[in-house]
């Protein structure tokens, strides 16, 4: 629910208002509709294909890591979940 | 990544067909960490509506929540409004609403500077062509459309022009209040925050808040609970946002629930610690009551077209993104 994903800025589109972003290794096209100033190098959080607001480099790198976390135990679960129907079989 | 789901929305005979593919148990992240630091990580990873949930946070492990959060709890309601017209309204080719300022607005809230003035001016410039006050002090919508030649209210006229008013127009199923000990339970239910049900399929958001002003009442009496009133029901909204900026107040009650309201609806958390540490944590999110499989985007989409379809999804105001089939 309302997340907004942190992605490094890779390229500045032309006349500013566009940006190629990383995600997770996956580039990604944005708009910088909403925010000013950015510069490649920095971070956004992104919603819906919009650039909401820079964050630190360090604010970014937690959020992804609070991310990760999630899908590490999402795959535990499903894991267990597997492994539950492998032994009832 | 695919953490921030959507909602696959499909259109054809007649009907509406919504899938989500939100993660409705993220807060399960916050299970065994301290209160402090749960209260930390929340609006992190919540960034869009970040001072909402730091609010219902606060509220559902400490029992309260400052008039600074709360302040900022509606300045954010702001803009997020705002943003939903700038990115939903559309006009052909023309620019809606300057963008700097409406993104400004919590920031202004934060540093403790006068956010219900900023916004105030703002609504005043930009968006009703007159003082809020006096916007929600109007007779009728057809007085202000007259009166008004803001980017809003000249989408408003296109929209009466196009007739379609009455597009989507539903039955209205408003979440009524909802009582901390029947909602608690109800919370403890797996499955219920990503598909929520209150004596069926309810609607929360700023129709369901604000249908009783004349204004908006005025509209669903001559077109319907539709788009226009969907429309204006936010202009209202927004309106009364200068006021719950400058007045608002603290709010303190038992720990275990929060629930704020946003631009989008009821935003609720329910949290159970044990010795300091988070036990078990749910949030239910506004988008899983308007974009239940029967709910009122679901319900107010069937039959219509394509691009109908996007200006009814954009005024229900869904906080992912979404894909539209046309089958």
């Amino acid at each position: 629910m309302c997340l907004a994903i942190p992605a490094e800025v890779v390229e500045i589109g032309d006349e500013g208002e566009s940006a190629t972003v990383s995600l997770d290794g996956v580039r990604k096209d944005i708009s910088l509709a909403l925010v000013e100033g950015v510069r490649p190098g920095d971070y956004v959080l992104v919603h819906v294909g919009y650039a909401l607001n820079v964050v630190s480099k360090e604010e970014a790198a937690a959020t992804l890591a609070l991310m990760a976390e999630y899908e590490a135990g999402a795959e535990d679960a499903e894991g267990v979940q597997e492994r539950e129907k492998e032994a009832a079989r | 990544m695919s953490l921030e789901g959507r909602l696959i929305i499909e259109l054809g005979a007649g009907r509406a067909r919504i899938v989500s593919g939100r993660r409705s148990d993220l807060a399960r992240l916050m299970i065994g960490r301290e209160a402090d630091e749960a209260m930390a990580l929340l609006p992190r990873l919540f960034a869009l509506c970040g001072e909402a949930h730091r609010a219902a946070a606060s509220l559902a492990l400490f029992g309260s929540a400052s008039v600074a959060q709360m302040r900022l709890v509606a300045a954010e309601s702001a803009r997020e409004h705002l943003l939903r017209i700038v990115l939903g309204w559309r006009l052909g080719d023309e620019a809606p609403l300057p963008v700097g300022a409406i993104m400004a607005l919590v920031e202004i809230a934060r540093r403790g500077d006068d956010a219900a003035a900023a916004l105030a001016g703002y609504l005043r410039q930009h968006v009703l062509g007159c003082a809020p006050e006096a916007f929600l002090a109007t007779e009728g919508l057809a007085d202000w459309l007259e009166a008004s030649d803001t980017f809003p209210a000249r989408f408003l006229r296109l929209v009466l022009a196009g007739g379609r008013a009455g597009l989507g127009a539903v039955s209205p199923a408003f979440l009524p209040e909802l009582a901390r000990v029947e909602l608690l339970a109800r919370l403890d239910v797996p499955g219920f925050a990503a598909r929520p049900e209150w004596g069926g399929a309810r609607e929360t958001g700023p129709l369901a808040r604000r249908h009783a002003h004349p204004l908006v009442a005025g509209v669903v009496a001559e077109h319907g609970a539709g788009l226009l009133a969907r429309l204006v029901a936010r202009l209202v909204d927004l309106a009364g946002l200068v006021e719950a900026i400058g007045k608002a107040e603290a709010v303190t009650h038992d720990p275990g629930l929060g629930q704020v309201e946003t631009a989008r609806g009821w935003l609720i958390h329910a949290a159970r610690t044990e010795k300091g540490r988070v036990a078990a944590y749910t949030i239910l999110a506004p988008t899983e009551w308007n974009f239940h499989p029967e709910g009122v985007a679901a319900r107010a989409l069937a039959g219509l077209g394509e691009e109908e379809a996007a200006l009814l999804i954009e005024a229900v105001d869904p906080c992912v993104e979404y894909e539209l089939r046309v089958a």
